[in-house]
């Protein structure tokens, strides 16, 4: 292994700190987009910008906005895993604008599962 | 993919799973020429020419999960519009993806959103620099993740100020649409 630089520390502390942040109260709720190529031909993208469209018009500071690569379920995309904080992280698939809506307002903001939407809490699957 | 910017997402999301922590988009439109250029270079882990060998075999890929369909699809695209596609890499260092395709072949792929698809990389990409260069005629817009750093500590004003200079980038679209055959 090469010498570390001052550079490479700052990039390592910036991704802890990005990685523990949520644990720590920094965000109260992680949102991860599965951007697969089949999520993304599916709509990832909309869904993406619908949650994006729904923390600016609720001003909501602590919610941070990932994206991840195929989570294995092509045909349940799009999919997002909402990690709200001290909860199970709970998959919700084949959204659209309208279903985020509704898993913003309830899931996101108020920490209430939307069940109909969902595939799985924590390894537990619900249908 | 149903247009260029999908393919675009798509491709910038694979240089982000290889590790990049700049990546530079390019798209020029060459009316004179009947071409639009579209060059996607990131600073990720880079690959072996035997890997760059494989690349636009569907179902090839090099991570797991993935469905290995990104580039194959991408190269249809290209093809479909009397193109080509070529890839750069080396180990350590990097890839560049360079595709260019005939404007006015009634195949050609409309471009699609691109300011949507440069708002889902930098604001679930907070770390990474991307940089767009989209150049048409003689006209450019410059989209630069670097000059929102100031804000990224704030979230909520990140995703604020990427979306006004999207806003931006909108108005330049407008523009030029007229340059674009109607895609």
């Amino acid at each position: 292994m090469g010498k570390l630089k001052i550079e490479d520390l700052d990039k390592i502390s910036e991704s802890v700190r990005k990685r523990i942040s949520l644990r720590e109260g920094a965000g109260k709720v992680k949102i991860t987009v599965h951007m697969g190529t089949c999520g993304i031909a599916a709509g990832a993208r909309n869904v993406m910008t619908a949650f994006l469209n729904e923390i600016e018009i609720h001003n909501a500071k602590d919610i941070i906005v990932v994206t991840s690569g195929c989570a294995g379920l092509c045909s349940k995309e799009p999919m997002v895993t909402i990690e709200y904080e001290n909860q199970a992280p709970v998959k919700y698939i084949e959204l659209n604008e309208e279903k985020v809506k509704k898993i913003f307002d309830e899931h996101v903001l108020h920490g209430k599962i939307v069940p109909e939407y969902a595939l799985s809490i924590g390894s537990e699957r619900i249908q | 993919m149903e247009d260029l910017s999908l393919h675009i997402l798509d491709i910038v999301e694979n240089s982000i799973r290889a590790g990049a922590r700049n990546v530079k988009i390019k798209i020029i439109i060459d009316k004179k020429n009947d071409l639009l250029n579209l060059e996607i270079e990131d600073d990720g882990k880079g690959m072996t020419q035997d890997e760059v060998n494989k690349i636009f075999d569907p179902f090839y890929t090099g991570q797991n999960k993935k469905t290995g369909l990104g580039l194959s699809l991408l190269k249809d695209s290209v093809e479909k519009a009397e193109g080509q596609i070529n890839v750069f890499s080396k180990v350590n260092t990097g890839t560049k993806v360079v595709a260019n395709f005939k404007l006015s072949n009634p195949d050609m792929i409309p471009i699609g959103d691109i300011s949507e698809t440069m708002l889902v990389l930098a604001i679930s990409n907070q770390d990474v620099r991307f940089k767009l260069n989209h150049i048409c005629n003689g006209n450019e817009f410059v989209f630069d993740t670097d000059e929102f750093k100031e804000a990224r500590n704030d979230s909520l004003n990140f995703l604020k100020e990427v979306k006004n200079k999207l806003e931006n980038y909108k108005k330049f679209l407008a523009t030029i649409k007229g340059d674009l055959y109607g895609i």
